[in-house]
């Protein structure tokens, strides 16, 4: 199932899905600036050519402007945890995707897509999320970041 | 000894004198402007105006593809001083550090940059005012079209909004700001604003109201040569409200982006 199905969120998929197939072609790029908001701060310190998949526990959701916080806590093979910080989109992008307030909660299981740290520090760009029900919810939505 | 009838007759010479060398050097107390949502000064007569801005607006990545996205090209040609700091920025950015990301670090982004960011500006358009609301960070700027001149800098602080007065050329508004507070505040990154720092703005509504039109013409002689210009537009998105956006510094310190590691000062 995915909520928050529009146009936008359909332009997000097809231009990941571009990119991963095109990574020499000159296009990409351009395709994917026309998505990448700017919040209100730089954005720099995200690799966006990548994407990482983590399933893990979360640990706090803190739904609030200018951007929503998640923090999960990831296992590794030999049960060793680790923090994972996302930066998400505002309430009101995020709202329009299909997020609540409620959506998830500490102790919820959860997978989360998102654009690492160029440096190697656990954090990342929200790019999308699945739920233990298999929900997709997308960053954001409606032009909003 | 001072006799006491000496005394009682000289002090209201003294407290006068006392009270003009005070006013000698704080100035006399400014002109009364009426406010622009005084009654008074609403209902001064005035031209219709050519459009009304009144409305939500969203920046535009696609929009603004040809003018640089969320910076303002082209440059211009920037002064020695500017053009070290603008190549450490880019320099910096190619190696996934933010520079001087002080709007990141709750600083205010002030004008130009809080126009240009992917929240709704939300503006009301009345006949004595413009007030224009970005959700980034709530900031807010004033523009004057009641005729007022330019608050003078000895009783109004800089700002990183400025001080800025409108009027009506046409089919064109033309804002004109001024007096910036430059502690801070960069046009974009590496590049910052002076002191002298002054925006013309050539503001024009399009496609049957739905676009929003901003050519920013910049001037900063301690920064750059000549003027810097660039177009910006804005689409309508009046299905929507803005709301608190305040940039906090406890959500910062959880945000993976706006840490101290993540940005180079």
């Amino acid at each position: 199932m995915v909520r928050g199905e529009g146009l936008t969120a359909h332009l997000v998929e097809y231009i990941i899905r571009v990119m991963r197939y095109s990574r020499n072609s000159l296009l990409a790029p351009l395709l994917f600036a026309s998505v990448i908001a700017l919040a209100h701060h730089s954005n720099v310190m995200f690799d966006k050519e990548k994407e990482i998949s983590l399933k893990g526990t979360v640990k706090e959701f803190v739904f609030a402007n200018p951007h929503v916080s998640i923090l999960i806590s990831v296992a590794d093979a030999n049960g060793v945890t680790t923090d994972w910080s996302f930066e998400a989109a505002s309430t009101q992008g995020m709202v329009r995707a299909g997020w609540r307030k409620s959506t998830l909660k500490p102790g919820d299981s959860v997978t989360i897509v998102g654009r690492p740290l160029r440096d190697g520090r656990p954090g990342a760009q929200l790019v999308r999320a699945i739920l233990a029900d298999g929900t997709v919810l997308q960053s954001s939505a409606g032009g909003n970041y | 000894m001072v006799k006491i009838n000496t005394v009682l007759r000289w002090t209201p010479v003294l407290v006068l004198a006392s009270a003009v060398s005070q006013l000698s050097a704080q100035g006399p107390a400014p002109a009364e402007q009426p406010g622009a949502l005084s009654k008074e000064n609403l209902a001064k007569p005035r031209a219709k105006p050519p459009f009304d801005l009144t409305g939500n607006w969203m920046f535009s990545a696609q929009m603004n593809r040809d003018n640089g996205v969320f910076n303002f090209l082209p440059l211009p040609k920037l002064k020695p001083a500017a053009k070290a700091l603008y190549e450490a920025g880019q320099k910096a950015e190619a190696s996934g550090k933010a520079f001087h990301n002080d709007a990141g670090a709750c600083w205010p982004a002030g004008m130009p940059m809080m126009m240009t960011r992917v929240w709704p500006n939300q503006t009301i358009q009345l006949p004595t005012m413009i007030v224009m609301m970005q959700m980034l960070k709530n900031e807010m700027r004033w523009i004057y079209l009641d005729g007022r001149p330019h608050a003078d800098p000895e009783i109004k602080a800089p700002s990183y909004a400025g001080d800025s007065i409108g009027h009506w050329e046409g089919d064109t508004l033309v804002v004109e700001t001024t007096n910036f507070e430059a502690k801070h505040h960069w046009v974009q990154t590496g590049i910052p604003v002076s002191d002298q720092f002054k925006l013309v703005e050539r503001i024009k509504l399009k496609d049957d109201g739905k676009t929003m039109e901003d050519t920013f013409i910049m001037t900063d002689p301690v920064n750059w040569e000549g003027e810097w210009v660039s177009t910006k537009r804005w689409y309508r998105y009046d299905n929507s409200d803005i709301e608190e956006a305040y940039c906090l510094p406890d959500l910062n310190d959880r945000l993976p982006a706006t840490g101290p590691s993540s940005n180079i000062r």
